[in-house]
């Protein structure tokens, strides 16, 4: 006997161990239980052996058994198992007539015809009959007829046309197969992989789930996955940042449900896998985009994914997923198929979309004057303040004469075609136990920067194989290793080139910059006077980088056992390490002295970074399915154990003993850091589908998490609150079941659900404690000691909870030509877990409390639409549009404001605040504005100057409220094209481009008042304004002051997202080669048109970061892209 | 049987998962998370952390230091703005010193083997809030660095009368109860350090200088009074006196320990971003100038390419030394008339030295002789103490201390400043003591010493009234004023609303131009 005591090692091994003995004694429960042991006999000798053993009896012609000899060694095998063996390699095949008598019979090649038709009785012509498993096919005539000759009996004939629904037809001793061909209804037995891998039928459903097209993802490739998904779902809002080719993208489902800080992209769930985006996004300092978990997805390898928006689908992935969750299915292969190769190669070129439209009538210089020496050239190098464009040689920076005029094309000199290859493999195949998938995935991307690279390759395997009739296991293993390199700065004023790009006039020409960027010392030769902030990217080309390397392991190994056909048991492991290298460096001589200024060593940085990450996932799951007279149960009970468990190195040295060897033995002050992190949450889970007839069903779940994150020092808290409990109850009622079968309505449910999930992600492990630290220098003698803690530890936090109430309709309409899915909700967190600031005279900068309430409300609509369709001819319609407004309801009692940046003083940015407000939206957008007197009259300084508001102004919220896509596919015989628009709208924005071309003189805006700005204002005595400001000096206050009404604008857009045309040679190939099973080419188009915009000089998705910390924020970031692509997949 | 068993085994799983969250409190603590350290090895970090004022804040106030580029991202003082980041710098004394102590404190109050830390602890903590009342007003005192020991978030602002009051006890009963037969306090970065055993003698020293520290801090304390209640400014200086403050250089409170590789980041700024936006203000070019003053050399410096003062050639003759005018940016100069025009990359003016008081290894001055020498002297001038030297010695004593200070500086001749140049700088017609000119010249002086304590020099010209400064007419902003305090930082406004809003209303506004109690 087991003892039922608590044995930590026992939780999980006990289950795999329970699974193996269960495979071990399956074969009790199996009919057959033939054992064979049998060496080079002939096949009748294995026949009469198994007539001894089963109760079988074997028919056949003896002339038909060939004289070839066998060997067999088999024990408790089924009858099918040991044909499978035997029969393999011969013509023969068989059919059991009853339990008793089994038929050999020679496999003769057969002819079949038949006619095909669809729900009007309409003959279909143009359809592809393929006998499964072979390259044979053949397509029906334009009167719907078909011929083909199959192997024999057992062959499989599918049959496939666009816009209906694939059937297949086991031949068998027919010769004549006429098929009716159903118009494709989706939704009406969609199946849909739902939380913890379970596949639903979609009309059980009391909640919002929708899948992806993956051809749509496969054939507008992006670097990332998630980035071709932009405007495609209702409620599912993609903000991909310009942040070099390996970048992240924002992924919000309904809105943002926490504030910035916590985790509020979905969770990503990858054959059962459960994974955090884990955005590494440019946040200020340094800038740079480090790209996220989702690089590891490669999309040949998708076979389906399913977007879960709301918290029901997610409750029973417990706390991570409160915001929702995306489910992707690998491919492992499909049963009784053939082995195939398929190859899929793709290139994609990127062009820069320049919006800039710089001012280019005016050139460097100050106050009017142009530069009269290379000192000035230099001191003035930041500032379009100069005089007229004349063409008179003027003193540049590098001390030459050249003409005095603009550069106009900088950003296309600068900037070059980014391009990507992707070249995936895969090899897949499948008996009738067992199936499986192997492939292989390179990608090579240059971006558009001149330095940044970005290169992965993915190996996937997926394995699904019925080790008996009751015992099945299913495998998949991704490897990923991604090189990284020189990701662009963005977002910050800094070093990066695009930084300089926007702020330096255009006086200077590339090429200058190019051939004049080292100095006659070998550091870099001023070009303005903030060099290291506004470097000449040239300098940095080939001397700075920042390396990236990442090697991810991701692997599920599932076991299912079915005890009886109500009853099974799944067991699972997940394992995803991950291993992180990262280098990078300041080169020598960026705006400082090459040497350090006690002439010890050359100045500069380097540093090193590495890191380990391990999480395991652990769940069981053990479900039942009953059927009491016109009533269904399918009940669940599970539990899971989560962990995590990272390291980190850090090293880094300022400053080198010898010139140009960035490496820690050549540095000269050493820091070094190592720390760890773990956490684990244990869950139990139950839920239970209740059906009535088919028309209506009600899903419950409830689930326990235990956080350790959340269980503080038992000296703090005796018994801490660390548990969080949270439920769901769904409704799905399909009322077009109940109503006379009419022809405008096919299918119509209406849903509704109401559903409770928790959320701990805002607390890193430890932060209950009070820590030291040392300092690693010693200051002379002494060694330095801190409190390390600076965000004041709270012991009574708990997680956050989110709730959400939805109803929806889906109606399929005109025989399923017109159909709509519709959905509201409103999704409440609270208890938020806020980071509240703390004033530092406690001592601390904040503290994390559960404070905050917000909420999220919203309305999906997606509507689908075949307009026309003929038998060569159809154009579908798909259209989405996602409306979400959220509003603060509460912050710390008496709180009405919380900041999430103060941009200016990040020292980086430049403008104005994002804060959180107390009855408003989301990520308000705060700065002063212009002060007005009562009559609402600008008031000015005695000085004519600007002078700022009393308080700061709202301009609005970063959020788009508006958020849609319309796709149009147009389908021509075998070409296809798509055409998608998307858009989004109700943002708000600043603009740190229009400030900084403004007040440097840049912008187009500038031109006003160059020489001497005369606002529209009152002086301090009332009388209208007639004193003339310098300009200068006038537009520089807009910062000063941050008054901030000139640089808002509206991040509204409209783009032609993506053009792809698709021909599918398929059908051309099969009638000139049997070696060739399928062919397709496709080329696209992605941001093939910018439609609306209010922004000047760049695009309003030119934004930094995928975080929610940079919200409503533009600074210089890369140009956005055109890609053209061209896409073809073969398979043999 | 062996289904049963696999149905039971779930069953224990499930167990398990309830009761093995136990774990949980051990899988929650870092295992290389320092959670204890001994009470003494914070207070390292909380000497060198004090903040001795800023280029960009007090020393650009009494008009030292001009950062003359204005495009919008640097404007402050210089042009009576209320910028919140050159209103925050001292702020951070909350964090980097007060936290600690504070924490030092509650370690120590009651532990017989830490009493001479403790006492430590609380003149250096006094002199903190000093500065901080200087600087701000009302400030969190009571309740402040409390956050995690007693769960104040909020603390409330006290009334800086209060807070004075408090700081003179403490200062009193601290200095009082610092005993050469309690321990030796090595982690002191003043008077302490590691030795291989220390005597009675050791400790006797250190006491003897932190009993000098606690006076000469309670000596500044009282002068603070001397513009609204004399008799009390006269009462505490006299105490203060009595008791024995700091009267050598040897007692400086300075921290000298910065090297090339922990730098003191007080130029920082000036020397990494663009040297030639910063200058020296015209009026302490002028006073300097004017008496042949040995110290302008290893203040000022006129360099070949102010874009590049670490490589370029520098002079610092007396004569060619021009002070930035107050009042105009690096835009509105170049029309104002005798502008002495540009030069390389910069401006015709005196830069900062940036071999010499500038550079990254430059000591920390809190406390100085010189300091107490010039209090000295004008507490004696107004008759609030007995014995002791005249206020004429006094005065010279406090010139020759702080030339000498310039002996800790990198950059410097040996002696920095002779003898002969200090004698000669003496019988200077501007600088000889006469009585009656003695505050003018004796506060004078105290400005010059303060170049590098800008929190000092802000707070002496205040309650002195010298040197006579002219208002910085830049715009219109203060009315003719002068920037008398820092405004608070602006996320007060959010992170303590109540308390801030109190004092506020306390205080009659939070603008530059409120008066702090004592500057009447």
């Amino acid at each position: 006997m087991l003892p039922l005591k608590c044995l930590l090692w026992a939780k999980f091994n006990i289950i795999l161990l329970c699974f193996f003995s269960i495979q071990s004694f399956a074969g009790i429960n199996a009919q057959d239980n033939i054992n064979l042991s049998l060496q080079n006999v002939r096949l009748t000798k294995v026949f009469k052996a198994i007539e001894k053993q089963a109760n079988y009896r074997f028919v056949y012609r003896t002339e038909t058994i060939p004289d070839n000899t066998v060997s067999i060694e088999v024990k408790n095998a089924s009858l099918e198992e040991v044909l499978q063996i035997v029969l393999d390699h011969t013509p023969l095949t068989y059919r059991k007539v009853n339990n008793k008598i089994v038929v050999i019979t020679n496999a003769i090649a057969k002819n079949v015809t038949g006619k095909v038709t669809n729900d009007e009785g309409e003959a279909v012509s143009g359809v592809s009959v393929l006998e499964q498993g072979t390259p044979n096919g053949a397509v029906t005539s334009n009167d719907g007829n078909y011929s083909i000759t199959v192997a024999g009996n057992n062959s499989v004939l599918e049959f496939r046309n666009v816009g209906y629904e694939t059937k297949t037809e086991t031949v068998g001793t027919r010769t004549v197969i006429n098929v009716l061909l159903k118009n494709q209804v989706k939704g009406m037995t969609e199946i849909v992989v739902t939380a913890l891998g379970i596949r639903k039928e979609s009309r059980k459903l009391g909640y919002a789930a929708s899948t992806v097209k993956i051809e749509e993802i496969t054939q507008n490739r992006t670097t990332n996955v998630m980035k071709s998904l932009e405007g495609k779902i209702a409620g599912l809002e993609i903000a991909p940042p310009t942040a070099g080719a390996g970048g992240s993208n924002r992924i919000r489902l309904r809105g943002q449900a926490g504030f910035n800080g916590q985790n509020n992209a979905p969770l990503f769930v990858i054959n059962g896998l459960p994974m955090d985006q884990g955005a590494r996004s440019a946040e200020g300092q340094p800038g740079i985009d480090q790209g996220d978990n989702l690089q590891q997805i490669n999309p040949d390898d998708i076979e389906s994914m399913t977007v879960l928006k709301g918290a029901t689908a997610a409750a029973l992935y417990g706390s991570r997923a409160s915001n929702g969750a995306i489910i992707i299915t690998t491919k492992s292969g499909a049963r009784n198929s053939k082995f195939s190769v398929e190859i899929t190669s793709n290139f994609a070129a990127d062009k820069i979309l320049d919006y800039s439209n710089y001012q280019t009538e005016y050139g460097t210089g100050s106050n009017g004057v142009r530069p009269t020496s290379q000192a000035t050239a230099q001191s003035t190098g930041n500032l379009a303040w100069g005089e007229k464009y004349d063409g008179v040689p003027t003193y540049q920076y590098d001390g030459v004469q050249r003409p005095y005029l603009p550069d106009k094309n900088r950003f296309k000199e600068f900037y070059r075609t980014g391009t990507a290859y992707t070249n995936t493999i895969a090899l897949s195949g499948g008996n009738t136990s067992t199936n499986y998938r192997v492939s292989f995935s390179n990608l090579d991307a240059k971006g558009i920067s001149p330095d940044n690279s970005y290169h992965k390759k993915i190996f996937n395997l997926g394995l699904n194989s019925k080790v008996t009739n009751k015992l099945a296991l299913q495998v998949n293993i991704n490897y990923t290793h991604e090189e990284n390199k020189n990701p662009p700065i963005v977002g910050v004023q800094g070093i990066g080139y695009s930084s300089f790009l926007h702020r330096v006039p255009l006086t200077i020409a590339i090429p200058t910059l190019k051939e004049h960027a080292v100095g006659p010392d070998g550091s870099l030769l001023s070009t303005n006077p903030f060099n290291a902030l506004l470097t000449n990217p040239y300098y940095l080309i080939g001397r700075m980088f920042n390396n990236t390397k990442r090697d991810r392991f991701l692997g599920t190994v599932s076991v299912r056992y079915d005890f009886f056909k109500w009853l099974y048991l799944q067991g699972r492991v997940n394992a995803d390490f991950g291993n992180n290298f990262n280098e990078g460096n300041l080169p020598h001589g960026v705006g400082v002295p090459l040497r350090n200024s006690s002439n010890t060593g050359w100045v500069g940085t380097y540093n090193v970074n590495t890191g380990y990450n391990n999480q395991m996932n652990m769940d069981f799951l053990l479900g039942t399915t009953h059927r009491i007279g016109a009533f269904t149960i399918d009940g669940s009970f599970g539990g899971n154990m989560y962990t995590v468990n990272n390291n980190f190195t850090n090293q880094g040295v300022t400053d080198f003993v010898n010139k140009d060897i960035y490496s820690i033995g050549n540095g000269i002050t050493k820091t070094q850091n190592f720390g760890i992190s773990r956490s684990q949450v244990n869950s139990l889970y139950a839920f239970a589908d209740f059906g009535y007839k088919n028309f209506l069903y009600l899903n419950v779940t409830d689930r326990n998490d235990y956080f350790s994150a959340l269980t503080p020092p038992s000296s703090l808290v005796a018994d801490p609150k660390n548990s969080f409990n949270y439920y769901s109850a769904g409704a799905s009622f399909i009322f077009s079941e109940l109503l006379p079968k009419m022809s405008w309505l096919n299918y119509g449910k209406l849903r509704g659900t109401y559903a409770t999930s928790g959320n701990a992600n805002g607390v890193p492990p430890f932060s209950s404690q009070l820590t030291f630290s040392q300092e690693q220098q010693l200051f002379g003698t002494y060694s330095i000691w801190n409190i390390a803690t600076s965000t004041n530890p709270n012991p009574f936090i708990k997680p956050y909870e989110v709730s959400e109430k939805e109803i929806g309709l889906e109606l399929r309409t005109l025989n399923s030509r017109l159909n709509f899915d519709i959905a509201v909700y409103d999704k409440r967190t609270n208890d938020q877990i806020l980071r509240a600031d703390l004033s530092p005279a406690t001592g601390y900068t904040g503290q994390l409390v559960n404070i905050a309430k917000l909420k999220n409300t919203g309305l999906e609509v997606m509507v689908e639409g075949i307009p026309v369709k003929t038998s060569n001819f159809s154009w579908d319609v798909s259209a989405n549009v996602a409306y979400n407004t959220s509003e603060v309801l509460a912050l710390n009692p008496g709180q009405t404001r919380q900041l999430v940046v103060y941009f200016n003083g990040t020292g980086n940015e430049f403008l104005g605040s994002l804060v959180y407000d107390v009855g408003k939206e989301m990520n308000q957008l705060i700065s002063y504005t212009y002060r007005r007197n009562a009559k609402g009259q600008i008031m000015l300084n005695s000085q004519g100057r600007l002078l700022p508001s009393e308080n700061q102004v709202n301009y609005g919220s970063a959020n788009e409220k508006v958020i849609g896509g319309i796709t149009n596919t147009f389908q021509y015989k075998n070409l296809s094209l798509l055409i998608h628009f998307d858009g989004k709208f109700g943002g708000k924005v600043f603009s740190s481009t229009a400030l900084n071309g403004l007040r440097s003189g840049m912008s187009q805006a500038s031109l006003v008042g160059r020489d001497g700005v005369v606002f529209d204002g009152v002086l301090p005595d009332g009388s209208k304004n007639t004193i003339s400001v310098a300009p200068q000096i006038f537009y520089a206050d807009y910062r000063t002051q941050q008054i901030a009404d000139p640089f808002v604008f509206s991040s509204d857009f409209i783009k032609l997202r993506n053009i792809t045309l698709t021909y599918d040679l398929t059908r051309l190939m099969i009638k000139n080669t049997k070696f060739i099973k399928g062919l397709t080419l496709s080329a696209s188009c992605r941001n093939a048109v910018l439609l609306l915009k209010h922004i000047p000089d760049v695009d309003p998705e030119a934004f930094a970061s995928s975080s929610d910390s940079r919200l409503g924020y533009e600074q210089h970031t890369e140009p956005t892209t055109r890609t053209f692509g061209l896409n073809l997949n073969v398979k043999f | 049987m062996k289904k049963i068993t696999c149905l039971i085994i779930p069953l224990a799983v499930v167990v398990c998962f309830v009761s093995c969250t136990k774990g949980f409190e051990a899988k929650n603590q870092d295992p290389y998370g320092i959670t204890k350290v001994d009470a003494g090895l914070l207070f390292t970090g909380a000497e060198r952390g004090m903040n001795a004022g800023n280029w960009d804040g007090e020393q650009t106030i009494v008009q030292q230091y001009v950062n003359a580029y204005n495009a919008g991202a640097t404007a402050g003082f210089q042009f009576n703005e209320d910028v919140d980041q050159y209103n925050t710098p001292r702020w951070g004394v909350y964090t980097a010193v007060i936290k600690p102590l504070v924490h030092i404190i509650s370690l120590t109050k009651d532990d017989p083997t830490n009493k001479n830390l403790y006492n430590m602890v609380r003149i250096w903590k006094a002199y903190a809030f000093m500065t901080l009342v200087d600087t701000y007003g009302d400030v969190p005192y009571s309740e402040a660095g409390k956050g995690y020991l007693e769960l104040i978030n909020f603390p409330k602002y006290d009334k800086m009368a209060d807070i004075y009051t408090d700081l003179y006890n403490e200062l009193k009963t601290a200095t009082a109860a610092l005993s050469a037969s309690n321990e030796y306090v090595s982690s002191d970065l003043f008077f302490g350090g590691t030795v291989t055993s220390v005597t009675p003698a050791i400790t006797a020293a250190q006491i003897a200088h932190w009993k000098k520290i606690g006076y000469s801090l309670l000596l500044r304390l009282g002068m603070r009074y001397s513009k609204i209640d004399a008799a009390k400014a006269a009462s505490i200086a006299q105490e203060a006196f009595a008791g024995g403050v700091i009267l050598s250089n040897s007692d400086n409170v300075v921290v000298t320990q910065y090297n090339t590789t922990v730098q003191n980041g007080f130029s920082n700024l000036q020397r990494t971003v663009s040297p030639y936006f910063y200058y020296l203000a015209e009026p302490f070019v002028n006073q300097l100038k004017s008496t042949g003053d040995p110290r302008l050399k290893y203040i000022g410096a006129s360099y070949i390419k102010p874009e590049s003062p670490f490589t370029s050639t520098r002079d610092t003759i007396t004569a060619n030394q021009y002070g930035f005018p107050i009042g105009y940016d690096q835009v509105s100069v170049l029309t104002k008339p005798g502008y002495r025009g540009t030069k390389g990359g910069g401006q015709n003016y005196t830069q900062l030295n940036y071999q010499v008081v500038a550079n990254n290894v430059t000591p920390a001055f809190f406390i100085t002789n010189s300091q107490t020498q010039l209090l000295l002297a004008e507490a004696k001038f107004r008759g609030w103490i007995t014995g002791g030297l005249t206020t004429q010695q006094y005065y010279e004593a406090g010139i020759k201390a702080a030339m000498d200070e310039w002996n800790l500086f990198q950059g410097t001749f040996s002696p920095a400043i002779f003898e002969v140049e200090k004698n000669n700088y003496l019988l200077q017609p501007a600088i000889a003591y006469s009585d009656a000119k003695a505050l003018e010249l004796i506060n004078t002086q105290y400005w010059i010493e303060s170049i590098t304590n800008g929190a000092e020099a802000f707070a002496n010209w205040r309650r002195s009234g010298f040197p006579i400064l002219q208002p910085n007419k830049y715009n219109n902003n203060l009315n003719g004023g002068f920037v008398r305090r820092m405004a608070y930082p602006n996320a007060e406004q959010a992170q303590n609303p109540d308390n801030y809003n109190a004092a506020v209303a306390s205080m009659g506004g939070d603008g530059l131009t409120q008066h702090v109690f004592w500057d009447k």
